[in-house]
């Protein structure tokens, strides 16, 4: 089995299955753009750090046998929140801080089932939360001014009790 | 500086203790997977519809703009109330809990003012009452308005049996409460309309098609709901179904709904027709068209549109399924 090399944006290397690494399509097309040979050279992440690139490599590690998901996902068949498997759950019982430079990171690698993962975590730390709760769960500006919340409070009126 | 409020913070909810990059107005500084509009998607993706359209709208900027402005993947998950079969139309989750939020809030309302009371004029035999309060109307009166010069003033074949109908008295007083409570809890209900109008608007169950016709004023138009439990039209039971407690749930509020005397006429029952009264009440513009949802045991729920309801009986109905 080949082994390829990623190098994080804090220069740190590090050895990973070129199956594993394949999780990602952006180090997948990547690779399959120079013809597949980067035993010599490393692949530079400038946007991971070491820290986040470990567990993003450990998460790549366990799913590479995963089935590639579905191309054109509907929205009803999709599973919700509730559906995380045990072993991301636990993957994912990290600081808020690494849960967010994981997501970022999956999107930045374009590695869809750990960006769902992801997100779902976070959503079921949204969850039934009111909006400044929120806020405040993730450190979320508010942002709008005192006329627009008090539209967007006239225009939720509805699902107040 | 830690804020003060930070130690109460559960250890997830605390700011990092990196140095936070702050912006130009010295506000603290929020993770990119909150401001990047397509992780936001993903993110409230994974929320229960209802969520979606209220609290996530509130958040921020960024959220709200997400949501008013939806992909259609997310317009698909959180803004369709109906969800065609080809030959039927489904009322979808989301559709439910808003319209069962809506029924839930009228029968608050309707119950805090003892409008659930009172039973229809219109159903069963014409009593004596009945009667009286259609001579009343016809001379433009009230119960709670009438005078002694009221009934002086009036013809002398109204006059007598006025008279003899002593008892009426109490049926006055009864009467006069609850046209006293209508008056009261009108405003309420009409403000219960006016808060779940855009959220129906929204998810397609309460939305004018082509241009307004000559009857609407200004342009706005209401549509009629029409809701009733068809337990007689018993179809097989469906695998698209809505799920049982959010039937059981919607269905319960409609019968207590049905109850109200205003702002609903009670056509027949276990049905809820909005669009006259809601003409009557308001002063609002004519209803032409109206929703019809009928409730098919065990769990199914199809879906009917007419047009010109109130002033051409020949429904046109677009017919789905039933």
């Amino acid at each position: 089995m080949s082994t390829i090399k990623l190098l994080s944006s804090d220069n740190a290397e590090l050895a990973v299955d070129k199956e594993v690494a394949e999780r990602s399509i952006l180090i997948k097309n990547m690779l399959e753009d120079v013809g597949g040979d980067m035993s010599d050279q490393a692949i530079p992440i400038p946007n991971v750090n070491e820290a986040v690139l470990r567990k993003v490599i450990e998460w790549c590690e366990h799913h590479k046998s995963d089935p590639p998901p579905p191309a054109d996902e509907d929205s009803d068949s999709r599973k919700k929140s509730t559906d995380i498997e045990e072993w991301d759950q636990k993957f994912m019982q990290v600081d808020q801080e690494m849960l967010f430079e994981i997501i970022l990171a999956a999107n930045y690698l374009d590695i869809k089932p750990l960006l769902d993962v992801g997100c779902k975590t976070v959503a079921n730390m949204i969850k039934g939360k009111s909006p400044e709760e929120i806020r405040k769960t993730f450190n979320i500006q508010n942002d709008f001014t005192p006329e627009e919340e008090d539209q967007i409070r006239r225009e939720n009126e509805w699902a107040e009790e | 500086m830690q804020h003060p409020k930070q130690k109460y913070l559960p250890t997830f909810a605390r700011k990092s203790k990196k140095p936070i990059q702050s912006q130009s107005n010295g506000a603290i500084k929020t993770s990119p997977v909150f401001t990047i509009p397509e992780l936001v998607e993903m993110i409230i993706f994974e929320l229960p519809a209802i969520e979606i359209l209220s609290t996530c709208r509130a958040v921020s900027r960024t959220w709200r703009n997400v949501v008013d402005n939806p992909s259609p993947r997310l317009k698909s998950y959180a803004y369709s109330g109906l969800r065609d079969h080809g030959l039927s139309f489904c009322l979808t989750p989301i559709a439910v809990q808003i319209l069962a939020q809506f029924w839930r809030k009228l029968t608050i309302t309707s119950l805090k003012y003892k409008l659930l009371m009172i039973k229809s004029p219109y159903a069963g035999s014409r009593s004596l009452s009945t009667v009286i309060e259609e001579i009343m109307e016809r001379l433009n009166l009230r119960p709670d308005e009438v005078t002694i010069l009221d009934i002086l003033k009036m013809p002398l074949f109204l006059f007598i049996p006025m008279l003899g109908m002593s008892y009426a008295s109490l049926r006055l007083g009864e009467k006069a409460r609850y046209w006293r409570n209508q008056k009261n809890a009108k405003p309420k209900l009409l403000a219960i309309y006016d808060q779940f109008r855009p959220v129906l608007q929204k998810i397609q169950l309460y939305q004018g098609q082509g241009a307004p016709s000559a009857s609407t004023v200004g342009g706005s138009w209401f549509r009629g709901l029409h809701l009733g439990d068809a337990s007689e039209f018993q179809v097989p039971n469906d695998t698209d179904s809505i799920p049982e407690p959010l039937f059981t749930a919607m269905l319960n509020l409609g019968k207590a709904v049905y109850s109200l005397q205003l702002p609903f006429y009670l056509s027949s029952p276990l049905n809820i027709e909005v669009s006259q009264n809601i003409r009557s009440l308001q002063d609002r513009p004519a209803v032409t068209e109206y929703f019809q949802f009928d409730f098919f045991q065990p769990f199914d729920v199809s879906w009917t549109r007419g047009v010109d309801w109130t002033y051409n009986r020949d429904v046109v109905d677009i017919t789905t399924g039933s």
